[in-house]
């Protein structure tokens, strides 16, 4: 028994104790930069994992259509409603557990790497361009979109969201910087000096 | 003709789960209306009024009376509690325009006005009179008033879609709005009180009608 192998379902179990749920739900950052992203960690996880025992399956889960379901999925879940609903009904909530690790993570683990430069640039563009308006718009409203948690929660997981997405962007540029370096450094390897670049 | 089918099968799941998708996005919305919890109430009380349940209130000079007395009359009701140091204060002396800005030959007959204290620990009439005392409240027309009863109070809060948490400063963290009652006692519309010209132009119009 690998803890690779485990490490899903372990986490996806953690993650549904009452305690943990408590805790979690308790802020609105504990419930959506916690619990939801971590949610999907262990979907993904147990996609991978499902990917390295069944090769095949990659043929079913993973292409354009399961990223439709993570996007429709994933806007769902952002719609500021939907998480107070999870809150005061036990179907919303099974139906949270339920989506964002079957329909997110899981189809995630078994395709990302199997997505093209541009259907990963888009994820990514609708990732950021989210996180930066959610964050905005929960880090400046005045009035609380959430009737069950408190302003200044509202603000913290609004400024903690552009954080995030200013994060996410860095990383980007940073790896683009570092991926055109070492195209650059391959191709003088392999071409000799370039005189006209 | 395997990469034919392939393409197929995906084209058509991805225009299903489009359909899919955006039906229960349209669902979870009321259909792009209401995004917010306090946006899909509005939505919601505007289809469909809601009866209020009875309560008995006291107001500040210490009387109580039932909220069916009222019946036959418009009211216009805000939920806050005297303590509260932010959105309180805004939101009555916004309330205190509303109720100015309607004709007091209208008050006589068609409508009334509540502020409804949560908190009816600490609001007393005592702590109810000095409130209305920093606002021009005549008493008769408009009241300041709470639910001594907790059940009461509650069903009251929950008819209407008040949640008030409690915050570390030993206050309350709630919504706060202008709601409308009708002649029958249905809650029949919620006001954002930052705006009290689109307060005043609609139950101008209810009286009207």
């Amino acid at each position: 028994m690998q803890i690779r192998t485990w490490k899903g379902p372990i986490l996806l179990i953690l993650l549904m104790l009452p305690p943990v749920v408590t805790r979690l739900e308790s802020t609105m950052t504990g419930h959506m930069l916690i619990q939801i992203p971590f949610l999907i960690i262990a979907g993904y996880w147990i996609g991978s994992v499902l990917k390295l025992r069944i090769p095949s399956i990659d043929l079913y889960v993973g292409g354009i259509p399961s990223l439709i379901l993570i996007i429709f999925t994933l806007l769902f879940w952002m719609i500021p409603r939907s998480l107070d609903h999870a809150l005061t009904s036990d179907l919303m909530e099974i139906a949270k557990f339920t989506t964002l690790t079957l329909f997110v993570g899981v189809p995630l683990g078994i395709g990302w790497f199997k997505l093209g430069f541009v259907a990963k640039g888009f994820v990514w563009i609708h990732l950021i361009s989210m996180v930066f308006l959610m964050g905005w718009l929960y880090a400046t409203s005045p009035i609380r979109v959430c009737n069950q948690y408190l302003i200044d929660q509202q603000r913290l997981a609004g400024w903690i969201l552009l954080g995030a997405g200013v994060a996410i962007v860095v990383y980007h540029l940073v790896m683009m910087v570092f991926r055109a370096l070492k195209e650059e450094d391959t191709r003088v390897n392999r071409e000799g000096i370039d005189f006209n670049g | 003709m395997f990469h034919y089918s392939k393409v197929m099968r995906n084209l058509l799941l991805i225009i299903m789960l489009t359909l899919v998708g955006s039906l229960v996005l349209w669902a979870g919305t009321d259909g792009f209306q209401a995004y917010t919890t306090e946006g899909a109430r509005r939505y919601a009380i505007e289809k469909q009024p809601r009866e209020l349940p009875e309560v008995t209130f006291q107001d500040q000079a210490g009387n109580s009376f039932l909220l069916s007395s009222l019946k036959e009359k418009y009211i216009l009701f805000t939920f806050f509690y005297t303590r509260c140091g932010d959105v309180c204060p805004v939101l009555e002396a916004q309330f205190e325009k509303v109720v100015s800005s309607i004709p007091e030959s209208m008050k006589e007959k068609d409508i009334t006005f509540l502020s409804i204290s949560f908190d009816p620990e600490h609001d007393d009439p005592l702590a109810l009179e000095h409130y209305a005392q920093a606002l021009n409240v005549d008493g008769i027309h408009w009241k300041i008033v709470t639910i001594p009863d907790k059940d009461q109070l509650q069903m009251m809060m929950d008819a209407c879609g008040v949640v008030a948490i409690p915050n570390q400063w030993g206050g309350y963290e709630h919504n706060a709005a202008i709601y409308t009652a009708d002649r029958a006692m249905r809650l029949i519309r919620i006001f954002d009180f930052y705006n009290t010209n689109v307060v005043t132009d609609k139950v101008m119009s209810l009286l009207e009608a």
